[in-house]
């Protein structure tokens, strides 16, 4: 089913009157069946959004539609969506049998169907044996399947995660991460999915979301978002390690770097952010020469610092095309690879 | 580890406690026949002269068998003796037997299956004693792989070996061989132990000495209650009798001549009534003032804290004109339309104390429960039975266990409403009041000393069992209500 968000926006209001814009006139279409990622820093509203589609926070405008219905003024219990928040939310006196069979009692779904349903999907997030276990006495991982578990067994129109790895370690984490998206392909439910890291949405996202400041930034998908960035924002929030970036100046559509002519732009001349990430340089016989303050060698690459413009920039290549003790290299850059943004709006000025 | 072992012993066990409790049943029904054949003094113009009860030399016929005065007062004692220690050992087992894992059994475990079965014996209970002693030969064969023949042969070189052990002479260790280094270590090793065992020691004797100070009040209430009017006044009493002078017939006295028993039941009634209408109104006003928002919360919420600083005395007389002929009406009125239930119970159904300490223990369950319940489909109110009640109960359980106390322990009011109303609002005089207001005195002066002890001894046993089996919740809720100042 598709998802509509149209002008949704959120301002909350203090005893004192002040105002916080907490999402600003949100406009997104998520297509039926996809994974949409929810990206951005703490506090830009991403979890405000969620909790506007689930309904249980009210939007100061905009309308929400699934579908063709408007259920902006919908209760919760009312729109067919299941919920998983950060610490999943257990009830913590139920066993797990009773935690996912609770939300079947409030729909007055029958007795046998239920237990069905939720032996049906106990199976799937792979908690089968689990079912008479207390909460408390589970692992974050298997919570977490739990959590998803009740959430999906309504058979919900749209599945909200509220930053449902954040509590993991590394490792489970990852894990969880794919055992997510295999489920989201087993029901074809369309998901939304808020989180913070830039990895992980990116890794499991079928298109990306990045808000800052209540702001819709970039909506597209991972790889698209990652090779050809709206603005700066979203060109330092993606990326690890992230973009480098610095003033240069572009004479007779040139790019000016160190009082040299780096590379031929068609933009008009004047002063610009320049981005340009670690791993898109490439050292090469020929190219831009540099001086090479500092080098760091990590196993299969070797990340390189040196000076633009008066900024440290890390250029990250190849081990095999650097020596020890190298004071100079050669580095080349591809032109698409670099970003130029205009100073006063963020936008890039050399791409699409 | 043999499995069929563990669990034939816990087999054992379970069949014991129904033994267990059969003895209890025959131990409880027995002292009811018996207390019910206790003899009271005649009843002569409406009162009944309790002077002559120690005088009184009567004989009873129980099971074709003659009793004198001495012999009944035995037996009940060894009833209820027998009672005090089975009970407790059937609650302890079925405690262990319910949670003990195979892990936790070793030779201990047998050694006390042998203690309670000679404590079974003693109780006359030779079943349990029989079925405790095999239960102790499974678990030895459990634990050490004997079978009982083996058994019995290894007693007597363990014991041999022990007394060896014992009566061997220590070697005195010497010290030339070893360098200064170790021997200072030994040194401080020993030193350290010393201070140990002092400590432990002093610890040790400070906590007796505080537990006396605390339990013999108790005893001397229960010793007096038991003992004969003279014996209760000598200038020199007795610190113990013997269970043949340990007159029963003092309580039966005061449960029904004085009327005791019409006491507790009204003060039950009262306790049990106020205690229900407080949870209810509690739980509901506490999950309001916790989760649902509603205009001026915060405001109606700190007025009801500001009540708790005026003292309770304060509401008395606005109270009383509430429920008296110009408010309700429920007391004061022509004999035969008063309630007094009412008047006593009412005024209580809630407070607000309770209503903070619950309210603050629903604001920590954490607020994604309620949203979770929100997107499932589940009401205000479902949720609140459901989800917030189970995960408080402590705090409930709690609440209700401090309420029981206070409304048993309840005076002041009591007393202003059930003196409204003479002789009519005597009957329905609530412990507290009896304890004070009952005329323990005889036509010649004399006070009952020994009755008024048995009064309050039945006042506050019940009380004193309720602390032993919950104490643990009790101080949960002292400890908590305590921060509040």
């Amino acid at each position: 089913m598709e998802l509509r968000l149209e002008n949704l926006t959120k301002i909350f209001t203090n005893k004192t009157g002040a105002e916080t814009t907490a999402v600003s006139e949100l406009d997104i279409v998520i297509e039926s069946g996809t994974l949409v990622g929810l990206l951005g820093p703490s506090g830009c509203g991403k979890s405000t959004t969620l909790f506007m589609i689930a309904g249980l926070e009210k939007p100061t405008g905009g309308k929400i539609f699934f579908g063709d219905d408007d259920v902006t003024k919908l209760a919760p219990e009312k729109r067919g969506i299941g919920l998983v928040f950060q610490n999943y939310a257990l009830y913590p006196h139920m066993t797990v049998y009773n935690n996912i069979l609770f939300p079947l009692e409030n729909l007055d779904v029958p007795r046998t169907e239920a237990i069905q349903r939720v032996k049906e999907m106990a199976n799937l997030v792979g908690i089968g044996e689990l079912l008479d276990r207390k909460p408390s006495q589970l692992s974050g991982g298997q919570q977490q399947r739990v959590a998803i578990a009740r959430a999906l067994v309504k058979k919900p129109r749209v599945l909200l995660l509220d930053e449902p790895l954040s509590n993991l370690d590394a490792r489970l984490r990852l894990q969880m991460r794919e055992e997510i998206k295999r489920i989201q392909r087993e029901t074809g439910i369309t998901t939304i999915f808020v989180t913070h890291d830039q990895e992980e949405a990116m890794s499991i996202s079928d298109k990306m979301v990045v808000l800052d400041f209540g702001i819709e930034q970039q909506y597209a998908s991972p790889q698209s978002m990652y090779n050809n960035p709206d603005n700066i924002f979203v060109a330092k929030f993606l990326g690890n390690p992230p973009i480098n970036t610095f003033e240069a100046e572009v004479k007779k559509g040139h790019l000016m770097i160190n009082e040299h002519k780096f590379m031929k732009f068609d933009v008009p001349d004047g002063l610009y952010d320049v981005g340009m990430r670690p791993e898109n340089f490439r050292a090469t016989e020929e190219g831009f020469k540099i001086a090479i303050k500092d080098i760091f060698h990590i196993g299969r690459d070797t990340m390189i610092h040196f000076d633009f413009n008066g900024s440290n920039i890390r250029a990250l290549v190849d081990s095999d095309n650097i020596e020890k003790g190298q004071k100079f290299v050669h580095l080349t850059i591809k032109s698409e690879r670099v970003y130029i943004f205009d100073k006063k709006t963020g936008e890039v000025v050399n791409h699409g | 580890m043999d499995k069929k072992l563990f669990k034939k012993s816990n087999k054992i066990e379970k069949i014991t406690f129904i033994f267990d409790f059969i003895a209890i049943a025959i131990y409880i029904s027995l002292f009811l026949i018996l207390f019910g054949m206790l003899e009271l003094p005649e009843i002569v113009d409406g009162s009944m002269n309790l002077d002559i009860l120690q005088f009184m030399e009567p004989t009873y016929y129980f099971l074709n068998a003659t009793l004198d005065k001495l012999e009944m007062n035995t037996i009940i004692s060894l009833v209820i003796l027998f009672t005090l220690v089975s009970l407790p050992l059937l609650l302890i087992n079925i405690k262990k037997v319910r949670t003990r894992t195979i892990y936790e059994i070793d030779s201990y475990t047998a050694s006390s299956k042998f203690v309670q079965a000679v404590i079974n014996l003693l109780s006359l209970n030779v079943v349990s004693a029989g079925l405790r002693i095999y239960n102790m030969f499974v678990l030895v064969k459990f634990v050490k792989g004997y079978s009982a023949k083996e058994f019995f042969k290894s007693i007597f070189p363990a014991v041999k070996a022990y007394f060896k052990k014992i009566f061997k002479k220590k070697k005195v260790e010497d010290l030339g061989d070893l360098d200064e280094y170790s021997v200072s270590i030994k040194q401080s090793i020993r030193r350290q132990n010393t201070s140990f065992i002092i400590r432990i020691l002093f610890t040790y004797l400070f906590l007796i000495t505080v537990a006396i100070v605390i339990i013999v009040p108790f005893y001397w209430m229960v010793l007096t209650s038991l003992k004969d009017f003279s014996g209760a006044t000598l200038a020199n009493p007795k610190l113990y009798i013997s269970i043949s002078q340990m007159n029963w017939v003092n309580y039966k006295v005061v449960l029904t001549a004085l009327e005791f028993g019409l006491y507790i039941k009204n003060t039950v009634i009262v306790a049990l009534f106020s205690t229900g209408g407080t949870i209810i109104t509690t739980v509901l006003a506490a999950y309001a003032f916790a989760r649902i928002e509603f205009k001026g919360r915060e405001v109606l919420f700190s007025i009801l804290i500001m009540t708790m600083m005026i003292p309770g005395e304060l509401y008395i007389i606005t109270n009383f004109i509430t429920v008296s002929k110009n408010g309700f009406g429920w007391v004061g009125m022509a004999t035969g339309e008063n309630n007094y239930f009412i008047a006593m119970i009412i005024p209580f159904v809630t407070s607000i104390s309770y209503i903070f300490f619950l309210r603050q223990s629903f604001k920590q369950i954490p607020e994604s429960l309620y949203k979770a319940a929100r997107v499932d489909g589940c009401s205000d109110f479902k949720f609140l039975t459901r989800v917030m009640v189970p995960i408080a109960s402590p705090t409930i359980f709690t609440i209700t266990i401090l309420n029981v106390f206070s409304s048993w322990n309840a005076y002041i009011w009591p007393r202003i409403i059930t003196g409204v109303g003479g002789q009519e609002g005597q009957k329905y005089w609530l412990i507290s009041n009896a304890l004070r207001d009952t005329a323990f005195v005889q036509d010649n002066g004399r006070v009952m000393y020994n009755l008024q002890i048995a009064a309050s001894a039945l006042v506050t046993v019940p009380l004193l069992v309720v602390f032993f089996l919950f104490r643990k919740y009790i101080m949960n809720g002292i400890g908590r209500s305590g921060t509040k100042g």
